[in-house]
């Protein structure tokens, strides 16, 4: 398993936001950091699950795609 | 209400090819059928009443000078408006696309049109396809015909209740965790979400390239093999279509499941579950075993992972498809949506490989599964349509309580992960007379088998024959 990143704080996420340009008034981005946390947790999901030997496969590797 | 109303493509192009029924009767009495129900269910964003009308005129010319093109020519169908129809406003449920006019059809639509199908118009959908409530904040919600106040489900949230409400016998809709088997569950439909790669997403409004796939929604199973015979095949414009040999989907269709294995997972799927879903869906699982399917339990634990890739993997491929106009027009954007979008931008290049691993590893379990089984089998969504009062709030299934979009994606999103065929199907009604949906699985580009497994299913039932009064 891979150690999870830390919990983002409310300055990182202000600071990337700013970078990214995203904009708002302090309601929209107070709410957007909420939102943003949230899914950072759900995301962090997957580093409790052991994927030793895995290397990542944007489509299932099985499938015959491609023009 | 005319007896045209609510027949299946099957039944109407018997009556169409043996000229007991003419294109332009059909349109009549689907233009009637809008009329009379649309300000009940809201399906539909733009209506194209002129244009049906012009095609049934031309499919029933053909027909009559003997150019008799299959079983779709003359046959009426709606699509969700991210579909790109030329000419025609494609909103993809947003106001930000209000007055976008294409230039050009998406290839399914041209498909469908060059088998002499016709669009009745655009329906509604979650703004860009992001949300499985189906509630548009700008367009509102599409009434579910099977109870007003009831969740039709999204996002192909007015597919589902046009077909639903008998206006088309056909639909199309796009599912990035559950989008086409959802409306069909809650709506009473039989919906396909095909293999990953075998109907092309050009001309389709993007959410998730990895997870979108386009399908139909009908009454059933035969229907589906009859509209996937026209959908499927490779096309060059998009880039991650398969290249494989065309099938006929209808070619073994009354074959039966006789000595087909049938997994039933033991675990997770029926840890969140409403009582009335699992006996109908064992009850239905139980019927394949006396049509002769071997029903043998499973384990695959890869079911649960889908609720953490998924997510991770529909906001940040939104967030790379939205990202500069969503910092021009986010204004225009459903707040909600926006940032949800938005947060797809502050995931790590290092979640989105580690989701990517969990994948590839989920693709492998799966795979496995599949080399003892040759579907499987699960209950589309763990509950009946939810009231549309819960919108995306908590609500308790089984004792347990879930936010309502991560109860409707709970069995279907990991068919998206990995790209399997999914079907879902009428298996019954609840207390309350809302419809319960049986879901089958199958190996990649094994489509045909689930479409047999269902038919077998739908010839010894009649769950999915029954129709709504509203």
């Amino acid at each position: 398993m891979t150690e999870q990143p830390p919990e983002m704080s409310k300055e990182a996420f202000l600071n990337m936001a700013a970078q990214l340009g995203l904009e708002g008034d302090d309601d929209r981005m107070q709410t957007l950091f909420e939102e943003t946390k949230g899914s950072l947790a759900r995301a962090a999901g997957v580093f409790e699950i052991d994927t030793t030997g895995y290397a990542p496969s944007p489509i299932n590797p099985q499938f015959e795609v491609g023009a | 209400m005319s007896d045209l109303d609510g027949r299946t493509i099957a039944e109407l192009a018997a009556l169409i090819g043996s000229k007991q029924v003419s294109p332009v009767e059909v349109a009549e009495a689907s233009l009637r059928k809008v009329e009379e129900t649309e300000p009940k269910l809201h399906s539909f964003i733009t209506l194209t009443a002129d244009q049906a009308m012009a095609a049934a005129k031309q499919a029933e010319v053909e027909i009559a000078a003997g150019r008799y093109k299959g079983p779709l020519h003359g046959i009426p169908f709606v699509s969700k408006d991210l579909f790109w129809t030329k000419g025609v406003q494609t909103t993809s449920g947003s106001q930000a696309d209000l007055g976008f006019l294409p230039d050009e059809d998406s290839t399914v639509v041209a498909r469908l049109q060059d088998a002499g199908a016709y669009s009745l118009g655009k329906t509604n959908m979650s703004e860009w396809a992001f949300s499985i409530t189906g509630y548009n904040s700008y367009f509102g919600w599409s009434n579910n015909p099977w109870g007003l106040d009831r969740m039709p489900a999204g996002s192909s949230s007015g597919t589902g209740t046009a077909v639903s409400g008998g206006v088309a016998p056909m639909g199309l809709g796009t599912d990035t965790g559950g989008s086409i088997r959802a409306p069909a569950a809650n709506c009473g439909l039989t919906g396909l979400k095909p293999t990953y790669g075998l109907v092309s997403r050009y001309g389709v409004t993007p959410l998730s390239w990895s997870l979108d796939h386009a399908g139909p929604l009908c009454h059933s199973a035969e229907d589906v093999a009859l509209t996937m015979n026209v959908l499927a095949g490779h096309d060059p414009r998009d880039p991650y279509s398969a290249k494989r040999e065309p099938v006929d989907h209808t070619r073994g269709l009354n074959d039966g499941v006789k000595g087909l294995r049938i997994g039933v997972p033991t675990d997770y799927v029926w840890d969140v579950m409403d009582p009335e879903v699992e006996a109908s869906v064992r009850e239905a699982i139980a019927e394949l075993g006396r049509l002769g399917a071997i029903i043998v339990d499973v384990s695959l634990p890869a079911l649960e992972w889908a609720s953490r890739m998924g997510g991770t993997l529909t906001s940040t491929e939104a967030a790379a498809y939205h990202g500069a106009r969503i910092r021009r027009d986010g204004h225009l954007y459903d707040q909600r949506t926006r940032m949800r979008i938005e947060s797809g931008m502050f995931i790590s290049a290092e979640t989105y490989h580690q989701t990517q691993r969990v994948r590839a590893m989920a693709g492998q379990k799966l795979a496995e599964t599949f080399r003892n089984v040759d579907l499987l089998a699960t209950p589309t969504m763990p509950m009946p349509a939810l009231p549309q009062s819960v919108g995306v709030g908590v609500t308790q299934v089984g004792g347990k309580s879930l936010p309502s979009s991560a109860l409707m994606t709970r069995l279907t999103q990991i068919f998206n992960v990995n790209g399997h065929p999914a079907l879902s199907a009428p298996c019954g009604f609840s207390s309350d007379g809302l419809p319960l949906a049986l879901q089958l699985v199958g190996r990649p580009f094994e489509d045909a088998l689930v479409l047999r497994a269902a038919h077998a299913y739908q010839g010894a039932t009649d769950w999915h024959a029954r129709r709504p009064v509203f």
